[in-house]
């Protein structure tokens, strides 16, 4: 019997990604003793000698850092689940912005917040920047994904009990959608809510969808039901950074919006997921240091 | 008194094999000059410098990036040079968002007969990451 326990950061949407497993989780429950869980079960503290820690969501504030360090320290292998926990997720896009402005809009400028002060006694710290967990542990699986495929899950934690070494699928979202492609560039830059063609790739529409720099596994879900892809999956094997890789794709075929540009649209369409992670960032941070 | 260093860049070249490493080869056996700053990368056509193989330039501590390629309509592989031109560009304005100079980045155009382009290229561009100082990451 194996000891498994999974820690989070986040929204806990990962943890339903698990408990997405349906009766499948069944006979991994017969290998597994799910010691530790905050969310599914009532266990508070971390028990010692645990084989697997499935960790979600980034370090966001210095607890989580902690909690990341304890779990590395408790189990023999790490595993990262879902984007924040890989890459920095959606919530990496408020590194873009320094942390007490953003801390400021949060707690006194959103929409239904009532003017307050921020909160600050008796709740860790906000760190600088919100980064992947392998920035503070190692890390042994990453199952990406917002959320992460449940099949993705069962593959990894299978793997680590059976004791073989297990990959994910390296092909690309493009390589699972079913949308014909004409090899003609786009003619325009389109929104979501013009509709899309049936069966044309939604790229060469002129829709910006991710599939060619994201990592497929997820039966190209949103492009076959005409949503472009957003990239929730990271980079794909071939494109280490995602971000970068479509906008090398698409500054070369729609020219006309490169005037346009901005930082904030750059990553928020194409790091939407990792850009903690991706090199820009990386260069910015280093920038910023100075 | 303490002798005041000068400021000596460190410039990244990806150079096509076709037209601007031919000018660099060129401009060698003429026996012209130009800045020892410049360290050439030679890539089969321009349009494979991907964003990514600049921004590592960068990160590994390199003051400026050139990217030169062929002459318009005379990239052997028939659009490398203007994919790469477009990459460079929206690339300085990404360079620009992030604090470091979108100046530090530049895209050339040349054929392979064209020594003297190439080395009033290199010259001017050193001179201008000389006036631009050391990147922000190297200090």
């Amino acid at each position: 019997m194996k000891k498994l326990a999974t820690v989070g950061c986040c929204c806990a949407g990962c943890h339903v990604a698990i408990l997405d497993l349906h009766e499948r989780i069944l006979p991994l429950l017969k290998d597994v003793e799910l010691s530790h869980s905050y969310i599914i079960s009532d266990v508070k503290a971390i028990p010692s000698d645990l084989d697997i820690v499935v960790v979600e969501g980034g370090i966001r504030t210095e607890h989580d850092a902690a909690l990341a360090k304890e779990a590395r320290e408790k189990a023999k292998y790490v595993v990262a689940l879902g984007s924040c926990a890989c890459f920095g997720g959606l919530p990496s896009l408020a590194n873009l912005y320094d942390t007490k402005e953003m801390m400021n809009y949060v707690y006194t400028m959103t929409p239904g917040t009532s003017a307050g002060e921020i909160p600050h006694v008796e709740i860790p710290r906000v760190t600088q920047k919100l980064e992947p967990i392998s920035s503070c542990v190692k890390v042994d699986y990453e199952v990406p994904g917002c959320p992460p495929e449940p099949d993705d899950i069962a593959l990894i934690i299978g793997g680590i009990l059976s004791g073989e070494r297990v990959e994910l699928p390296k092909k690309s979202v493009c390589d699972e959608c079913e949308r014909k492609r004409l090899e003609k560039p786009p003619a325009k830059v389109r929104r979501l809510f013009e509709e899309p063609e049936d069966k044309r790739c939604l790229l060469e529409q002129g829709y910006f969808c991710m599939g060619p720099a994201t990592r497929g596994g997820c039966k190209a879900r949103c492009p076959n039901s005409a949503v472009p892809c957003d990239g929730c999956r990271g980079p794909s094997a071939v494109s280490w950074d995602q971000g970068l890789a479509m906008l090398d794709a698409l500054s070369t075929i729609t020219y006309e919006n490169v005037k346009d540009y901005s930082l904030a649209t750059h990553t928020g369409t194409f790091h939407r997921y990792t850009y903690a992670s991706s090199l820009l960032a990386k260069l910015q941070g280093l920038v910023e240091k100075r | 008194m303490e002798r005041q260093e000068q400021f000596e860049p460190v410039i990244v070249a990806f150079c096509c094999w076709w037209c601007a490493y031919g000018a660099a080869d060129l401009a060698g056996t003429s026996k012209l000059e130009y800045p020892t700053n410049i360290r050439i990368v030679r890539v089969p056509c321009s349009g494979r410098v991907e964003p990514q193989f600049i921004l590592r330039a960068f990160k590994g501590k390199a003051d400026g990036v050139i990217v030169a390629g062929c002459l318009e309509g005379g990239c052997h592989y028939v659009d490398g040079n203007l994919k790469a031109k477009r990459r460079v560009e929206s690339l300085k304005k990404a360079l620009n968002a992030i604090g470091l100079s979108g100046d530090r980045l530049e895209f050339y155009l040349m054929s392979s007969a064209m020594s003297d382009k190439f080395v009033e290229a290199m010259n001017e561009f050193t001179e201008r990451i000389k006036r631009l100082g050391p990147s922000p990451l190297r200090v």
